[in-house]
């Protein structure tokens, strides 16, 4: 499915945001090899470039009274209440009409007029270094949003707005509520999404060099290249075996106990099998509605998340935005191999899967895909190289069932930690993007001389647990690692990180060849008592003190 | 690196034999924890004894006069009062003796509880907030907290009682030091 990278930018009739600068008009979708060596850039004139949302907007926001108003209208003309001549004699037709139907078609069209006033005044302004939210109404609003501080961008179109070749864009940054611009012009809205991307990751861009036509059907361009497309069936199987369905089925089992307890089949049907088919039905629906043709590819602006039946969402991350994520896999999982993919990015809630942002990175995944997920995240990842040390014999008195399981690994780039034992996670933390570490220890951890290290990543309620280890392991893993955050942070300050658009997959036969293997092919095994290579007491100069 | 100014702090001499390679998880990471203000025992002694007479002894009288039927309900808050009370109260010096932070060369080290020990290491470039506040009781004996926030919610920190001038002191450290690093979320 992979498109050949071919920007041919197309005629734009709307004005452009920045006068292009000739040396890098391909910068964004085919970089040279040294991308990270400074440009010689264009000083760009201070061009400011101002534009209003779609016309079509404040309908399509009120898509359902529209629909309910033209329906109306439409019966009773078909109904012959309203003929088309009466249509010159509006006067006494208006006589004619009840005051709540009046007053009904007054705030229809005050609304309407609201929201077309709404629509006059508000502006997008974009400039050299922020897109500004002018609002000059009733009340004087001017948001803005500096495009250094963008966390990820996303694309929604709703069923309506889809028909109508509209999309609402919503740019996150992170602290504040998101920012949504509703509605745009499904090509707009693509180019726009590219252009905050690129000047995200630090890009000198012109917005012409992003003019790509994306796809109604999956938001798909040219230049993006993707790497997993969920089928359908992969989808509801992850429904049906999923760790929620059998907690729905346990809360219909106690109606359906008392019915046969108190013979009265009826309080079975009611209580027990009606509701339990439609909270299933909804369940695997919702799923399935929210789920389908689940996409994840790289392209010029980040990894780009498409998902949706009726309401397209398609949400773009810069990868190093990522603070950590998750490998889970659910108890009816294990045998199928399957995994599903969790991710904090900050600003993102935690949530379930059919809201617009989503926390969800990849539903339901064999190794090789939960592989290929990774990799496009770090490049330099795989999983079967990773070594996870085991924690000391005696952490069975307080972990018996995931001791197993329980371990931590880390190689030049992340930091990955295993828990759980009724679904088994895996935690992969960049050090980049480590906040502060915690060495913590209760009362029974005392008694066995163990102790659990936090490590804990921007955003709140993300602190991943590193369980039952030896004291000096402990000490070794949380100060090295600190050591590590800040070196990996330095690099990354010195070479900010490649974007979607200059990696692309190099060899997916790399990838291909772990189809056989096992999604944790490492087993947690290594049992080092002895301390970490890394000194966990730092050289303290004298002015350190 | 430049000078600090808290060179001319002297190491708590009261751990001045512990050896600093000494596999005790909760061992200072340079040479020693920078203890809190002993004073700090004596504050939170005075304020389990308030929160006794003004919630429990109250709430114990005004339920032995508002529900008659239930004579045993007043004595029984009265003693989880106490007990609570009691309890605090006698391992309040071993708390504050427990609790100290420490510099290890860019990160702030904290270490705190008796039962549920917990050592934090913040980096200073990760610190984007930092917060000096004391009350009137702190303020009466010359204590002050400071506390640090960080972009991790779960990771935000109290250094509890520190003496006035070190609190401002340790403010302006870590201050320096946060914008010599920058953050980079």
């Amino acid at each position: 499915m992979t498109t050949p990278p071919d920007p041919t930018p197309g005629p734009d009739g709307r004005p452009d945001f920045a006068a292009p600068p000739p040396s890098i008009t391909d910068a964004s979708l085919a970089p040279p090899p040294d991308a990270t060596t400074p440009q010689p850039l264009a000083p760009l004139s201070p061009r400011v470039s101002e534009e209003r949302l779609h016309p079509l907007s404040p309908l399509v926001r009120g898509w359902v009274f529209v629909l309910a108003g033209g329906y109306a209208l439409f019966s009773t003309i078909i109904q012959g209440q309203i003929r088309w001549e009466d249509v010159t004699r509006i006067g006494s037709l208006v006589e004619q009409m009840s005051g709540w139907s009046l007053a009904l078609i007054a705030a229809l069209l005050l609304s309407l007029g609201f929201g077309y006033w709404g629509w006059w005044t508000t502006k997008i302004v974009i400039d050299d270094n922020e897109l500004r939210l002018e609002n000059t109404g009733a009340f004087q609003e001017s948001k803005r949003i500096a495009f250094s501080r963008i966390q990820s961008v996303d694309i929604n179109q709703r069923l309506a707005a889809r028909l109508l070749g509209l999309a609402e864009v919503t740019i996150d940054v992170g602290a504040d509520a998101p920012t949504t611009l509703s509605f745009l012009t499904r090509t707009r809205a693509t180019q726009m999404r590219d252009y905050l991307m690129a000047r995200a990751h630090r890009q000198q861009v012109a917005t012409s060099d992003t003019v790509r036509t994306a796809s109604a059907w999956d938001d798909s361009a040219q230049g993006d290249q993707v790497l997993i497309r969920l089928h359908p069936g992969e989808i509801i199987l992850g429904a049906v075996l999923s760790s929620e369905l059998p907690f729905l089925l346990l809360a219909f089992l106690v109606p359906l106990g008392f019915s046969i307890w108190l013979q009265q089949p009826w309080i079975a049907l009611g209580a027990g099998v009606l509701p339990l088919i439609i909270a299933m039905g909804g369940f695997l629906s919702k799923r399935l509605v929210g789920q389908f043709n689940y996409t994840l590819a790289t392209t010029p602006a980040g990894i780009r998340l498409t998902r949706g039946l009726t309401t397209l969402h398609s949400q773009t991350i810069p990868a190093h935005r990522v603070q950590s994520v998750q490998i889970s896999q659910p108890l009816l999982w294990r045998p199928l191999k399957r995994a599903r993919l969790t991710l904090t990015v900050l600003g993102l809630k935690l949530g379930d899967d059919s809201q617009d942002l989503s926390t969800v990175y990849l539903p339901i995944g064999n190794p090789r895909q939960i592989q290929l997920a990774l990799t496009a995240l770090w490049p330099n990842l795989r999983l079967e190289d990773l070594r996870f040390h085991r924690t000391p014999r005696r952490a069975r008195w307080l972990s018996p069932l995931s001791w197993s399981w329980l371990g931590y690994a880390r190689d030049d780039q992340v930091l990955a930690v295993r828990d759980g034992w009724f679904e088994r996670h895996q935690t992969i933390i960049p050090h980049a993007r480590l906040q502060s570490m915690q060495i913590s220890q209760g009362p029974l951890e005392r008694r066995l001389r163990l102790v659990t290290v936090v490590a804990l990543t921007g955003g709140t309620l993300t602190h991943t647990r590193i369980k039952h280890l030896e004291a000096d392991q402990a000490r070794g893993l949380a100060f090295g690692e600190m050591d590590l955050a800040r070196e990996a942070r330095s690099q990354e300050r010195q070479a900010p990180p490649p974007t979607g658009a200059t990696w692309h997959l190099t060899s997916p036969t790399a990838a291909e060849s772990t189809d056989e293997a096992h999604l944790w092919t490492p087993s947690t095994s290594i049992v080092d008592p002895q301390p970490p290579s890394l000194p966990y007491q730092a050289p303290a100069s004298p002015a350190d003190r | 690196m430049e000078p600090s100014p808290v060179t001319d702090f002297v190491a708590d001499p009261s751990l001045a034999g512990v050896p600093a390679r000494a596999v005790e998880p909760f061992a200072p990471p340079s040479d020693a924890w920078r203890r809190v203000s002993p004073k700090l025992t004596i504050v939170r002694r005075i304020t389990s004894s308030l929160t006794l007479a003004l919630l429990f002894i109250p709430a114990a009288l005004v339920l032995w006069f508002v529900l008659p039927d239930l004579r045993w309900l007043p004595p029984l808050v009265l003693a989880v009062g106490l007990g609570w009370w009691v309890w605090l109260w006698t391992r309040a010096r071993r708390a504050v003796r427990a609790t100290g932070w420490a510099r290890r060369d860019n990160d702030l080290c904290i270490v705190k509880g008796l039962m549920f020990r917990e050592l934090s290491i913040i980096p200073f470039g990760r610190i984007q907030v930092v917060r000096v506040n004391s009350g009137p009781l702190l303020r009466a004996f010359g204590l002050a907290n400071v506390s640090v926030v960080t972009a991790s919610a779960a990771a935000d920190a109290v250094i509890p009682g520190l003496p006035g001038d070190e609190a401002r002191v340790l403010r302006d450290l870590i201050i320096e030091l946060s914008d010599a690093e920058g953050s980079g979320l």
